[in-house]
């Protein structure tokens, strides 16, 4: 009986777990499925991911709180979009070279942080997200503790699934973002400037990562390297696993999450099953689910291509 | 917008003279400097102070000039390893995780032969055996690009993670290779007949450097003048062109990504058993990517390779000196390295355009 209610509890953890894993992958992936729509592939998700992280890390170290922190991440997170526009739109640039730049300078950076962070002797305590537990929903058994009793950025990443699907499909800018990576001539005769499109949306993407980041340091207390842990390349794994197509890229989010979130939860269990083995399955699974992924019909026909009228 | 008030425009230019290329490089390399050391200020140090600490640590005495030259043979590898994908346009950077596969097959080697062989031909076995382990594991992206088109920038990070959870595994048990004298995630020391022969007395300048120079002139000359080198070029400039004109892409994919894996796993032998003499976690100090940062600054030329990684070298090799001079830390290397990488990538894309008047205007 009472080893039944245990069982119950830890799936339980573990189904909660996986929802509020989702959140930075789910952000960073939605934020890059704009980009991409709008031709620009952000290579350098990882990386503004990574900026996310220790902006927040870094406004607390000089004194403020974990909000303005988010803020800040999403501010830097739009930088990082603008530099990215920049290389890529204006100066051309390779896109994949543009975006490994973006990751090579947050490599360099977090090192630098990460390493200032341990050296420094007055810990930095970062205030944690509190939960919000939504009314009545929250109080249902089993459903309220799984989904009803997160962070607000968690319910932020869900609820901008079905707004950015809508965003895309239903409005006109979302049309020009599409065409923008699909036909940007067509953009361009309708005097819509397809660089500024491109901008916008890239800009977005970065945002996103940002906010993703910023997720990641704002439900742990403590700075360590590799907080990111390939997150930025799992969301771009999300988008071309999930087809850009907001539900299946859902989906796919959630085997991510789920297996993150095992490992999170058994490491502090006595199992079998070595902890680096459990740490290792979501890169496995998302090498495996790109060799299964052959079907890209839904990639935008431009993406990756800068566009010029001659 | 602007500038079409001005009537002027903004047009492509074809080909830069190399001596203003030259020119620009260096003035992004200023600028990155410039940037860094007002980092620097920022977080409460003399910059200027700071980089002449820097330069007395990589070059202040004889045996400086070894240790830089030591910290610039993994760069010179894994620079070379970035090359050689790069040219061919395939954007791999599995360089890192490709460095601990070489040190891990090495060592795996070296567990194995130890007992058995000489001097010379252990030394051999250990050498093959990290280009083998990190040419294996690049072959891995290939043939996964090659057969499911799985895309090789994606695949390489992937294995980057999973090789070096492979390696956290094996060091933090007892049963494997977590060394019987330490609780460290460490392995024990190599015995000395496994240590790569060192150069001139009293330094640690070893002979992974005189293998990284003669490789950066074999993989010129290869590039330069062998068919596939010829084709290696043509995929960069043009890949569909290449398909037409009867060339197995796949193929040079594949090998291309074997041979790139393995110089970036010489760097893991070469650190390995050159420098560390046991394996830890801490094998390649980001020398992965640092060499795509030499690599890039290079131009992908591979003689250039060594200066620029001797250049790099320098950096990390003062920054131990910089940081017990002036209590910087020595992680700041990485953010100039950034910013080396971000001035020289902007200052190229600058160059290949130039303002002009507009011809017929009105």
């Amino acid at each position: 009986m009472l080893d039944e209610i245990l069982q119950a509890a830890i799936i339980i953890n573990i189904l909660a777990a996986t929802i509020r894993i989702s959140t930075p992958l789910l952000l960073g992936a939605m934020g890059e499925l704009v980009a991409e729509h709008s031709g620009v592939m952000n290579m350098g998700l990882e990386g503004m991911m990574m900026f996310g992280v220790f902006t927040v890390w870094l406004v607390t170290f000089v004194g403020g709180t974990t909000t303005i922190g988010i803020l800040g991440a999403m501010l830097v997170g739009a930088l990082l979009g603008l530099l990215l526009a920049f290389l890529v739109i204006y100066l051309k640039v390779d896109q994949t070279v543009a975006g490994l730049s973006i990751n090579i300078l947050a490599i360099g950076f977090n090192e630098f942080y990460v390493r200032m962070a341990n050296a420094s002797n007055i810990p930095v305590q970062i205030e944690l997200l509190p939960n919000m537990n939504i009314p009545l929903l929250s109080g249902v058994p089993i459903i309220g503790e799984i989904f009803f009793q997160q962070r607000f950025l968690t319910y932020l990443a869900f609820i901008l699934v079905p707004v950015i699907a809508w965003f895309l499909g239903r409005t006109k800018f979302g049309l020009s973002i599409r065409s923008a990576g699909e036909n940007p001539r067509a953009v361009d005769t309708r005097g819509i400037s397809v660089n500024r499109v491109r901008l916008i949306a890239t800009v977005f993407g970065g945002i996103m990562a940002g906010l993703g980041g910023a997720f990641l340091m704002s439900v742990t207390s403590r700075y360590l390297p590799e907080m990111t842990a390939g997150r930025g390349w799992l969301a771009i794994i999300i988008v071309i696993a999930g087809n850009w197509k907001p539900v299946r890229m859902v989906i796919a989010t959630f085997l991510f999450a789920f297996l993150q979130a095992l490992q999170v939860t058994l490491t502090t269990f006595e199992i079998a099953v070595p902890y680096e083995v459990l740490l290792v399955m979501p890169y496995v699974l998302a090498l495996v689910a790109l060799a299964l992924a052959r079907v890209r019909s839904a990639q935008p026909a431009k993406l990756g291509v800068p566009y010029s009228r001659e | 917008m602007m500038l079409k008030a001005l009537r002027l425009e903004i047009v492509k230019v074809r080909d830069v003279h190399w001596g203003i290329q030259v020119i620009l490089v260096i003035l992004g390399i200023l600028a990155a400097f410039f940037v860094s050391g007002w980092f620097i200020a920022l977080s409460g140090g003399n910059p200027a102070e700071a980089f002449a600490a820097i330069f007395r640590g990589a070059f202040g005495e004889p045996r400086k000039v070894y240790d830089t030259l030591m910290r610039a043979t993994p760069l010179i590898f894994t620079g070379l390893a970035t090359v050689i994908a790069f040219r061919a346009k395939i954007w791999s950077i599995g360089q890192e995780g490709q460095l601990y596969a070489g040190a891990m097959l090495a060592y795996t080697l070296y567990r194995i032969f130890q007992p058995m062989l000489d001097r010379p031909l252990l030394l051999l076995v250990v050498v093959l055996g990290g280009f083998l382990g990190g040419g294996l594991l690049g072959l891995l992206a290939g043939w996964l690009k090659a057969r499911f088109n799985v895309d090789i920038i994606i695949s390489t990070v992937l294995l980057n993670y999973i090789v070096t959870t492979m390696l956290l595994f094996l060091l933090y048990d007892h049963k494997y290779w977590m060394g019987a004298e330490t609780y460290y995630p460490r392995t024990d020391t190599i015995t000395k007949d496994a240590w790569f022969p060192i150069i001139f007395e009293d330094a640690r300048l070893h002979m992974g450097f005189l293998i990284a120079v003669g490789f950066a002139i074999t993989v010129y000359w290869v590039l330069k003048r062998t068919p596939y080198g010829y084709d290696l070029r043509a995929m960069g400039s043009n890949p569909v062109a290449t398909m037409f004109k009867g060339i197995d892409v796949n193929k040079l994919i594949m090998v291309t990504m074997f041979i790139s894996g393995g110089l970036a796993g010489m760097a893991g032998s070469g650190e390995v058993f050159g420098v560390h003499h046991n394996v830890n976690m801490a094998v390649s100090a980001g020398y992965g990517y640092t060499g795509i940062i030499v690599a890039m600054v290079s131009e992908l030329n591979p003689l250039v390779v060594i200066l620029v990684s001797i250049f790099f070298g320098a950096i990390i090799n003062g920054s131990v000196v910089m940081a017990t001079q002036t209590g910087i830390h020595t992680s700041i290397i990485f953010v100039i390295q950034a910013f080396v990488l971000l001035a020289i990538l902007i200052s190229r894309a600058l160059m290949s355009y130039r303002i002009r008047r507009v011809p017929h205007a009105g």
